[in-house]
């Protein structure tokens, strides 16, 4: 959501309508309490994004909430002014397809095959802002909705930079990479979003998709995930530093949250069984990190 | 006794959160619906014919209608329901009380979002037939004693009060049995209370606390934070057992200073040592359940943040925060004269922040 910018007393007779809604809502449909009026401002001065169905276009100042500029579309605004009070029901939400549906773009929604109102709008909105590299794949079947959909999931300060790396090559990633990409981005606080964007390689000659899928995961989750990625390490560290025999292995808790290490060894004789367990007890050290 | 802090409880106020009444066909003539429904109109909630149908809306408009609108039925089943405690987590199995179920509260952190079939608040007419459950139960239970009932899981065990009047109809059934009773809640729903049903040792009320600020842009329907405290002084003075739980404690920048100020506050308005227990929890979410939240609820930047998966499959914050969290709060607690526990935490946490 953009900043709040102030706000400012409009005259409701000078407020001009908003194209998106009406268009697609029956001004009949008044909410029980108005809600606030939104306004952006522009060079020109301000332009209103949001005015509650129903609201009385005569009569006295209102104060109006003004968002500070950006560059996103009014509609996007709109839109996303809409869900915050209540989202389009069925019947405005097909006003809406149909309204924005200038390019055919019906055949992608079926693709995305999402579930609700509120997803195939979210689809829509950022459908005009992917670049035409991973559109066309897209459109004709070659990068799977469901990647697209994980990457709705994506914060959209980061989903620019994910979609122009995916752009160079859209084996990057695969879904369930991207799954577990989105799920650590989704966790990452804004203030490391620039460190997230700084680490991110392209695939090229000396970089196979493969490895910068692997580094590009790797990094989300060490930034989203700090408190774990530090014992992970720290951990590792110890356990390498035994020098254990290899019929060893020995697992620390998923995330670190439990209160006991696994050990298994794999023995095939009795004298295996009895060197092992000797040597099990070096893993003492491996208990401080639970 | 703190001095500075008021016992006067503010009116209740139902019709912010509760738009409208629906009857269902075979709770009409029930005389507990048309006990609900007369209190009902005492506060100004009109009654309508039908449900509304909700199917084809969006998710928050679907939560928002339905959350308003009290569903009058007749409960077919038992009004006790169990709750078991995940084995990895310090914690007791419960029996939940349920008078009602759905939350008109709508916390924007409530597990109920997802736990129940639908946001819509039913209320069971037939609650009268509670305290017999109950009797029933102790007198053959399915385990050895002693018992933890509930009543405040499946919905605030307050708010709808003053309609219901379930309370007083089952206090006493716990009064000399081997069975705790605990009404938990946010509202400030005691008015009368304290005159209808007497103290005993079997019987705690507890409210569920957050910061001035978080109460707001987090519970924005729930009693403010002030006026809980007075109910919980209210009922201190009148006799009663009380007990708080700061949960679900929340990690954003100066949560310490926050939370500390929250315990001062309470130092004003009673002596935390009079409280029966209180509970410190971190906020923590079922998988999957904070995609309900992003939808439902927009800037919830407190999901952005280090949640880890623990034993009982919840997210939490990664372990060693939590830990840090709890020692260094349970410190400002005890300093104020309370002996704090955790609440749904593995033995490990218990023992990292030196609980144990």
């Amino acid at each position: 959501m953009n900043r709040i910018a102030g706000s400012q007393t409009v005259h409701p007779e000078k407020l001009p309508g908003v194209e998106l809604l009406d268009a697609c809502r029956n001004p009949e449909d008044s909410p029980a309490k108005l809600e606030p009026v939104w306004l952006r401002s522009s060079e020109s001065g301000v332009e209103p994004v949001w005015v509650p169905p129903g609201f009385e276009r005569t009569g006295e100042d209102h104060e109006a909430l003004v968002i500070e500029a950006s560059g996103q579309p009014g509609w996007v605004l709109t839109l996303t002014l809409w869900n915050r009070y209540g989202g389009p029901d069925p019947v405005e939400t097909g006003r809406v397809l149909e309204y924005l549906d200038g390019e055919g773009d019906s055949r992608l929604l079926e693709l995305l095959d999402l579930p609700n109102a509120d997803e195939v709008l979210a689809a829509y909105r950022q459908f005009p802002d992917l670049p035409p590299p991973l559109r066309e794949p897209l459109r004709e079947e070659e990068l799977s909705p469901r990647l697209f959909r994980y990457l709705q999931r994506v914060p959209d300060e980061l989903e620019l930079d994910l979609i122009d790396l995916l752009a160079e090559d859209t084996r990057v990633l695969s879904v369930q990479e991207m799954r577990r990409l989105s799920e650590a981005l989704r966790r990452l606080p804004p203030d490391k979003y620039d460190d997230f964007r700084n680490g991110i390689d392209y695939p090229g000659e000396d970089r196979s998709p493969r490895s910068v899928g692997d580094s590009v995961l790797e990094r989300a989750r060490r930034l989203a995930f700090p408190e774990v990625a530090e014992r992970r390490e720290a951990y590792e560290r110890d356990r390498s530093g035994l020098d254990l025999d290899g019929r060893i292995d020995v697992e620390a808790p998923d995330n670190f949250e439990g209160d006991y290490i696994d050990v298994s060894l794999r023995c095939r004789r009795d004298e295996d069984l009895e060197k092992l367990a000797e040597e099990v007890k070096k893993c003492r050290k491996l208990l401080e990190h639970v | 006794m703190p001095e500075t802090a008021g016992t006067r409880l503010k009116d209740v106020n139902l019709s912010d959160a509760v738009k409208r009444v629906v009857v269902d066909e075979e709770a009409r003539g029930h005389p507990g619906t048309e006990s609900i429904l007369d209190r009902l109109e005492e506060h100004g909630i009109p009654r309508e014919d039908s449900l509304p149908d909700r199917s084809g809306d969006s998710i928050n408009k679907r939560f928002r209608t339905e959350k308003q609108t009290l569903h009058v039925r007749l409960n077919r089943g038992s009004f006790i329901k169990p709750w078991e405690s995940p084995p990895s987590i310090v914690g007791r199995d419960e029996w939940c009380l349920t008078p009602v179920e759905g939350c008109p509260l709508d916390c924007s952190y409530c597990y109920l979002q997802d736990y129940l079939d639908r946001p819509l608040i039913q209320v069971f007419a037939n609650h009268s037939l509670m305290p017999d459950h109950v009797r029933e139960f102790l007198a053959d239970p399915p385990e050895e004693p002693p018992h933890f009932f509930s009543l405040g899981e499946l919905s605030d065990g307050l708010f709808l009060e003053p309609v219901l009047e379930s309370i007083p109809k089952v206090w006493d059934v716990f009064r000399d049995a081997e069975a705790k009773i605990e009404i938990r809640s946010k509202s400030h729903h005691v008015h009368e209370l304290a005159e209808k049903i007497e103290p005993h040792p079997s019987g705690v009320f507890t409210w569920t606390l957050s910061p001035s600020g978080f109460d707001r842009r987090n519970e924005m329907l729930t009693a403010p934070l002030e006026d809980r405290l007075s109910a919980m002084r209210h009922m201190l003075e009148a006799g009663f057992r009380v007990s708080a739980r700061i949960d679900p404690i929340l990690l954003e920048d100066g949560w310490l200073d926050r939370y500390a100020g929250l315990v001062k506050k309470m130092d004003k308005h009673f002596d935390l040592e009079d409280l029966t227990f209180i509970l410190l929890g971190v906020f923590r979410f079922p998988k999957g359940f904070d995609r309900t939240m992003e939808k439902r609820f927009s800037n919830r930047d407190f999901l952005r943040d280090e949640f880890v998966e623990g034993p009982d499959g919840k997210l939490r914050y990664a372990r060693g925060r939590r830990t840090n969290v709890y020692r260094e709060l349970g410190e400002v607690v005890r300093e104020y004269g309370g002996d704090p526990n955790l609440c749904m935490e593995p033995e490990y946490v218990w023992e990292d922040a030196g609980f144990r």
